[in-house]
C-alpha cells in the first residue's frame, strides 16, 4: 500500500501545525505540563494563555518522570478548548503494544501531532524505583508512527523477519493520521554526532524537529550549519526551542542539574544584574527568538515557559509573531 | 598496657624488632610475627577477635620503609575493613595499626598511646582500643 | 562472570532468624573472583556470625564449606552431610547456586547471603562493571563490542539520547555514555558510516522478558525439557 499522497496544499495530515509550516510561515508552538492530578480545570486555565497566540501546544508526557495526567488526556481537553495539541510520547513508560494502542486512541480523539522522545530516566522523578520499559527507542518510534500513517502497518511488520500481513484485518485499511516529530539536542555530546542522529530521525520519517532550549547561540548556529550541510533543513521542519526564565536561579539550576543544556555564564550574570528580572527574562527570550528566526533552516519556535504560561502572549507579541495565521476551512486531507 | 586479651601482629622488619628491644611496650599481648604487615588478612584480624582478643594491633613499617613497597598501605585498608565488619557484627572497632621503625621504639610507644587509652583514664573499660 | 554484593549484615541476621546450626557455603568460581562469596569471604561472614553471637550471648555453631561451583549438580553431593546437620544453609554463591541447591534439596532451607546483580568483567583489580544484558540477541558486532542493552541506561539501539553531557550518562555522572563510547570506538575503527544505519526494534522474546530460558544440547540430554532436576 503506497503512502497517502499529500493533498493539493501539500498536506498529509492537516493539523494546524502542518498547515502553518507547509505554507512557509514561521510556526509558534507552546508547551504545557499537565497537572499532577486529575483536575481538568488546570488544562482549561492554562489553555487560555495560548489561544490565538500559538499554532499548537506540546503536552509533556510525565516529564522528568514525575507522574502527571497523561499527555493524551490533556491533549483532548485542549482540543475541547479550541487549542491544537502536540502529544509527547516517551519510551520510558510504555511498551510497543501500549504505544501503538495509544497512538490509535490519540488519533481517534482528534489529536494530529506527536513528538517522539526517549524520555528522562525514571531516576529523576518521583518513582525512581520504577522499572523503565524502554522496549523501543525514539528513532524506532518515529518509524513506527510513519508506518502506521503511511502504510497502515503496525510494528510487527518491521525489524523482525517479514511476516505476511492479513489483508482481511479491518484496522489494516485505516491509516493513523499523525504529524510526527522528534527532538534534537544541539547541546548534548558528542556534538558532531548530534547531527548524525538528527539525520537518522529524519530518515526514519520525522516531519518536524523540536530542539532543546537554546541559550548558546553560537553553538546552535554551528549545529544549524552542519544540519544545512546535509540538507536536513529541507527534509524536516526544524523548530527552535526557547525557555523564558524569570530569575538567574532558574538558569543556574538548569546549568547544574539538567542534562544536555548549555548556558553561557554571561547570561546568568545578565539575569543576576537585572533590575527587573522578569522583564529581563522576557527580553532575553525575545532576543533569542529574533536571532534564531534569522538562521536559515529554522522554521519555527517552540516556547517552553515553565510555570509561567501567562508570559507567552507578551513574548509572542514582542517577537512580532502575532497574529497567528488562521485557516478559513478545515483541511480536507482524506 | 596490653593484657593477655590483646593480639599483636608484628612485621618482622619493624614491629618484631622493636618488641625484642622493649617487650614492655606490648605487654602480655599474644604476638604473631608476619613477614610483612601486608600479609595480615582481614580474616586473621577477625579470627583474633573471635578467639577472644579485645584489642588487635598491627605493627608495620612506616609507609616509605616497607620492603614490599605497599604492605603497610594494604595493612591499613585491611584494618579499616576488619573494623567495619566488627562494628557490623555488633562488636567494636577493635583493630588498630601502628607504624614503627626498628631503631625507634619511641615511635611505637607514641603510636600505641594514640590508639589505646591508658588504664584508669576512663575507667575499667578503658583497656579497649578505640580507633575513632 | 556473575557479580554480586553481600546483603547487609542486618538483613542476613533477619533471614537466619533463630537458626543455631548454620552452614555457610562458598563457591570457588564467579563470586570468588569478584571477592564476595569465595572461601575467604564465607570465612569472614562465618566469623562475623560467631562474633555477633558471642556479643549477644547466644550459642550457635557455624560450619564452613566450599564447592567448586554451585551451578553444577555434580558438585552438590558434597553438601549432603552438612545439610543434614544444619538448620539452614547460608549460601555465598550467586542466585543461580541458591536456586539449584534448593531445587536439589527441596526439604532443606537454603538462603542467600548475596544480592546477585550483573554479568560483568574485572576491568581493573577490585572493579567489576556490567557488560552484558543476556538479551539473547547480541548486537555487539554492530556496536564495537559495547553492549547498548545494559551499558545504556535506556537500552537505546539508535543512540545517544539528549542527556549525554561531557560524555557522561544523565543517570550517573560516574558512568560514561555508552553511545558516546560506541561512536568513538567505531570512529576509531573507521566504521562511522555504520552508525547511520537504522537499528530496527528488538525481539525481546529471547531475553528474560520471554519467560524462563533454557538451553538443551540433544547429544547429551535426551530427557524432558521441563521436568525438575
Amino acid at each position: 500500500m503506497a503512502a497517502p499522497a499529500p493533498n493539493a496544499d501539500g498536506l498529509v495530515v492537516g493539523s494546524s501545525l502542518e498547515r502553518v509550516l507547509r505554507a512557509g510561515r514561521f510556526a509558534v508552538c507552546g508547551e504545557m505540563g499537565p497537572p499532577q492530578s486529575c483536575n481538568p480545570e488546570a488544562i482549561r486555565r492554562s489553555a487560555q494563555h495560548f489561544l490565538g497566540k500559538v499554532d499548537a501546544v506540546n503536552l509533556t508526557d510525565n516529564q522528568t518522570a514525575i507522574v502527571r495526567m497523561s499527555s493524551i488526556a490533556a491533549a483532548k481537553l485542549c482540543i475541547d478548548c479550541g487549542l491544537e495539541p502536540i502529544i509527547q510520547m516517551t519510551c520510558r513508560d510504555r511498551n510497543r503494544i501500549a504505544m501503538q494502542s495509544d497512538l490509535m486512541g490519540a488519533a481517534a480523539l482528534g489529536i494530529r501531532n506527536v513528538l517522539c522522545i526517549s524520555g528522562d530516566h525514571q531516576c529523576f522523578g518521583n518513582h525512581p524505583e520504577a522499572r523503565g520499559v524502554y522496549d523501543i527507542d525514539s528513532v524506532q518510534l518515529v518509524a513506527t508512527v510513519r508506518g502506521m500513517r503511511d502504510r497502515s502497518e503496525l510494528m510487527n511488520g518491521e525489524g523482525t523477519p517479514p511476516r505476511p500481513r492479513d489483508p482481511s484485518k479491518p484496522w489494516a485499511n485505516v491509516p493513523t493520521p499523525l504529524f510526527v516529530g522528534a527532538a534534537a539536542n544541539p547541546f548534548g555530546d558528542p556534538f558532531e554526532f548530534r547531527v548524525v542522529r538528527l539525520a537518522k530521525k529524519i530518515a526514519a520519517g520525522a516531519d518536524f524537529i523540536q530542539t532543546q532550549a537554546i541559550y548558546d547561540l553560537p553553538r546552535f548556529e554551528r549545529f544549524m550549519e552542519l544540519t544545512r550541510d546535509r540538507g536536513l533543513h529541507e527534509k524536516a521542519f526544524i523548530i527552535a526551542g526557547v525557555l523564558p526564565v524569570k530569575s538567574h536561579k532558574a538558569l543556574t539550576y538548569m546549568k547544574d542539574n539538567v542534562a544536555g543544556m548549555s548556558i553561557p555564564d554571561e547570561l546568568v550574570e545578565r539575569m543576576k544584574g537585572a533590575e527587573n528580572a522578569e522583564e529581563e527574562g522576557i527580553r532575553v527570550c525575545v532576543e533569542i527568538i529574533d536571532a534564531v528566526r534569522r538562521i536559515e533552516g529554522v522554521r519555527g519556535v517552540h516556547i517552553m515557559p515553565p510555570l509561567w504560561e501567562r508570559v507567552v502572549p507578551e513574548i509572542v507579541s514582542r517577537a512580532g509573531l502575532l497574529p497567528r495565521p488562521t485557516f478559513a476551512e478545515p483541511a480536507e486531507v482524506r | 598496657m596490653l593484657g593477655k586479651d590483646a593480639a599483636a601482629f608484628l612485621c618482622r622488619n619493624s614491629g618484631a624488632l622493636v618488641d625484642a628491644e622493649d617487650p614492655g611496650l606490648l605487654g602480655e599481648a599474644v604476638r604473631v610475627v608476619v613477614p610483612c604487615g601486608g600479609r595480615v588478612d582481614v580474616l586473621h584480624l577477625l579470627k583474633a577477635v573471635e578467639n577472644g582478643a579485645r584489642t588487635v594491633v598491627v605493627v608495620a613499617c612506616h609507609i616509605d620503609n616497607c620492603l614490599s613497597l605497599s604492605g603497610t598501605d594494604e595493612a591499613e585498608l585491611r584494618v579499616a575493613r576488619a573494623n567495619a565488619l566488627l562494628v557490623e557484627s555488633g562488636s567494636a572497632a577493635r583493630c588498630a595499626i601502628c607504624r614503627a621503625a626498628a631503631n625507634a621504639p619511641a615511635d611505637l610507644r607514641k603510636a600505641l598511646s594514640e590508639v589505646i587509652h591508658p588504664v584508669g583514664a576512663r575507667g575499667p573499660e578503658a583497656e579497649e582500643v578505640t580507633t575513632a | 562472570m556473575i557479580v554480586a554484593a553481600r546483603k547487609p549484615f542486618e538483613e542476613i541476621l533477619d533471614i537466619l532468624g533463630d537458626a543455631e546450626r548454620i552452614l555457610v557455603s562458598a563457591c570457588n568460581t564467579c563470586v570468588t573472583v569478584c571477592l564476595v562469596g569465595g572461601r575467604r569471604e564465607a570465612a569472614l561472614l562465618a566469623s562475623q556470625l560467631r562474633i555477633h553471637a558471642q556479643e549477644a550471648g547466644r550459642e550457635i555453631e557455624v560450619r564452613e564449606s566450599a564447592l567448586e561451583r554451585h551451578c553444577d549438580r555434580e558438585f552438590l553431593d558434597a553438601l549432603t552431610e552438612d545439610l543434614e546437620w544444619a538448620d539452614v544453609m547460608l549460601s555465598t554463591a550467586c542466585g543461580v547456586g541458591v536456586n539449584l541447591v534448593a531445587d536439589v534439596n527441596p526439604t532443606r532451607r537454603i538462603v542467600p547471603a548475596l544480592n546477585t546483580t550483573f554479568f560483568g568483567a574485572t576491568d581493573l583489580p577490585g572493579r567489576w562493571r556490567e557488560m552484558c544484558g543476556g538479551c539473547g540477541d547480541c548486537v555487539l558486532h554492530k556496536t564495537g563490542g559495547i553492549c547498548p542493552v545494559v551499558r545504556c541506561a535506556k537500552s537505546i539501539l539508535n543512540g545517544p539520547c539528549g542527556g549525554c553531557q561531557d560524555g557522561k550518562c544523565e543517570v550517573d555522572k560516574d558512568t560514561t555514555c555508552a553511545w558516546q563510547d560506541i561512536i568513538e570506538r567505531l570512529d576509531g575503527q573507521g566504521r562511522s558510516p555504520e552508525l547511520e544505519v537504522f537499528e530496527p526494534i528488538k525481539d525481546w522474546r529471547a531475553s528474560h522478558a520471554g519467560g524462563r530460558r533454557r538451553r538443551i544440547v540433544e547429544e547429551v540430554f535426551a530427557g524432558d525439557a521441563e521436568v525438575s532436576a
